[in-house]
């Protein structure tokens, strides 16, 4: 007998799979044989149950295979908190008030999305190598991580001078770790995290900024943010009224004062022309400047939503 | 069996591969900072999932081919009659 060659979709067509059905179904109508459409129907049904079947296998191995793939993937996971402990011996106190902060840090990481942990893990083995540039969803999480736990430990100290005190001691001790803190606020490491053009466009549409047919001749939002910004490290300093302290208050800072915004621009601007690093004091200036409700804004705006209330 | 060439079938294989897209965008994304020893569980466990369900497809294409020529058989017969 000659098997006709079937497409997947005419499977779902008994006429079309057999193609004698239909003659031999008149005919058996005709003649009221009702031996016929009861065996064909055991056909059926046991050709729905073999299928059946092997769908089931699939839907096993798929799982197996899904395990599988999640074991790997949480162990890499599993690894960000192992690479921030302490690797030499510091003082019992020292430890523990570290141990404090970098739990902090874990439960921020651990309250993004496993895409987003992801992304943070690439950057931080980045980081950790000083080499490479990160792309905007690795600096996004970065961020967002950096930031939450910024938030935590401006609760747990919300004096000025106690949060100070206590971000020195984290700078001296994490020297002990994998990753000292000093790292990050080396100039070097902070190239790391300079976008392309790209990933500068996917960063500023996180805010709201997209590009549009007016910035084609430069009227656009996005074209005013790069010229914006292109004024930092140029001027000699920022005052509330400048149109860049404008714009940040407009697009990531809606909740912190424009004097509050000039300042953290000032920092920026100071580390542009060529201050070699952030210091402790210039940062606890931007994280208090910062308002509550903004952490939470840009959190939100880099990596969506969290399972950690930022503010 | 190289980092490099383990990465390529992973990708390879995660074309066709049946787990989660989260899953796939999780590998995708991770790949270059998992751990040796998890890739090539992960390799394993892709390569081990591609074999099987090539195997079930082949199963499923005799099942239908074997009922096909059942009916045949059996609406030659009623055409017969």
């Amino acid at each position: 007998m000659k098997i006709p060659k079937l497409k997947l979709a005419d499977y779902i067509n008994p006429i079309k799979i057999f193609p004698a059905l239909k003659e031999a179904y008149k005919k058996a109508a005709e003649s009221k044989d009702k031996n016929f459409f009861k065996k064909i129907g055991i056909f059926f049904s046991s050709f729905i149950k073999e299928m059946q079947g092997v769908k089931e296998e699939k839907k096993k191995v798929s799982a197996e295979t899904n395990k599988a793939v999640e074991k790997g993937v949480d162990e890499t996971l599993k690894d960000v908190n192992g690479a921030t402990k302490l690797d030499k011996s510091v003082s019992k106190e020292d430890e523990k008030f570290y141990d404090e902060v970098r739990a902090i840090g874990v439960n921020s990481f651990e309250s993004m999305d496993n895409q987003h942990q992801g992304y943070f893990f690439n950057a931080f083995e980045k980081i950790s190598k000083k080499s490479g540039t990160l792309n905007f969803d690795e600096v996004g999480s970065t961020a967002a991580v950096g930031l939450m736990t910024l938030s935590q430990l401006k609760k747990k100290y919300p004096n000025k001078e106690k949060f100070k005190e206590a971000l020195k001691r984290i700078y001296t001790v994490s020297d002990n770790s994998k990753l000292p803190l000093k790292t990050l606020f080396n100039k070097d490491v902070l190239k790391i995290f300079k976008l392309n053009k790209d990933e500068k466009i996917k960063f500023l549409g996180a805010f709201g900024i997209s590009v549009g047919v007016s910035d084609l001749w430069g009227g656009g939002e996005a074209s005013k943010a790069k010229k914006l910004f292109a004024e930092i490290g140029q001027k000699d300093s920022f005052k509330e009224n400048d149109e860049l302290v404008k714009f940040m208050k407009k697009h990531f800072f809606k909740s912190s004062s424009k004097t509050n915004i000039a300042k953290i621009v000032n920092v920026l601007n100071d580390v542009k022309k060529g201050a070699s690093k952030i210091t402790i004091d210039d940062f606890t200036d931007i994280i208090f400047a910062i308002d509550d409700k903004d952490y939470q804004y840009i959190v939100k705006s880099l990596v969506g939503n969290t399972n950690l209330k930022v503010a | 069996m190289i980092r490099n060439e383990i990465e390529k079938e992973i990708k390879k294989l995660l074309k066709t591969s049946t787990i989660t897209e989260h899953n796939k965008r999780m590998v995708k994304t991770l790949l270059s900072v998992i751990k040796l020893a998890a890739l090539k569980k992960i390799l394993t466990a892709l390569r081990k999932e591609d074999k099987k369900m090539k195997q079930l497809s082949d199963k499923s294409k005799r099942i239908k081919m074997k009922y096909q020529i059942m009916v045949e058989k059996l609406c030659e017969l009623q055409l017969k009659k």
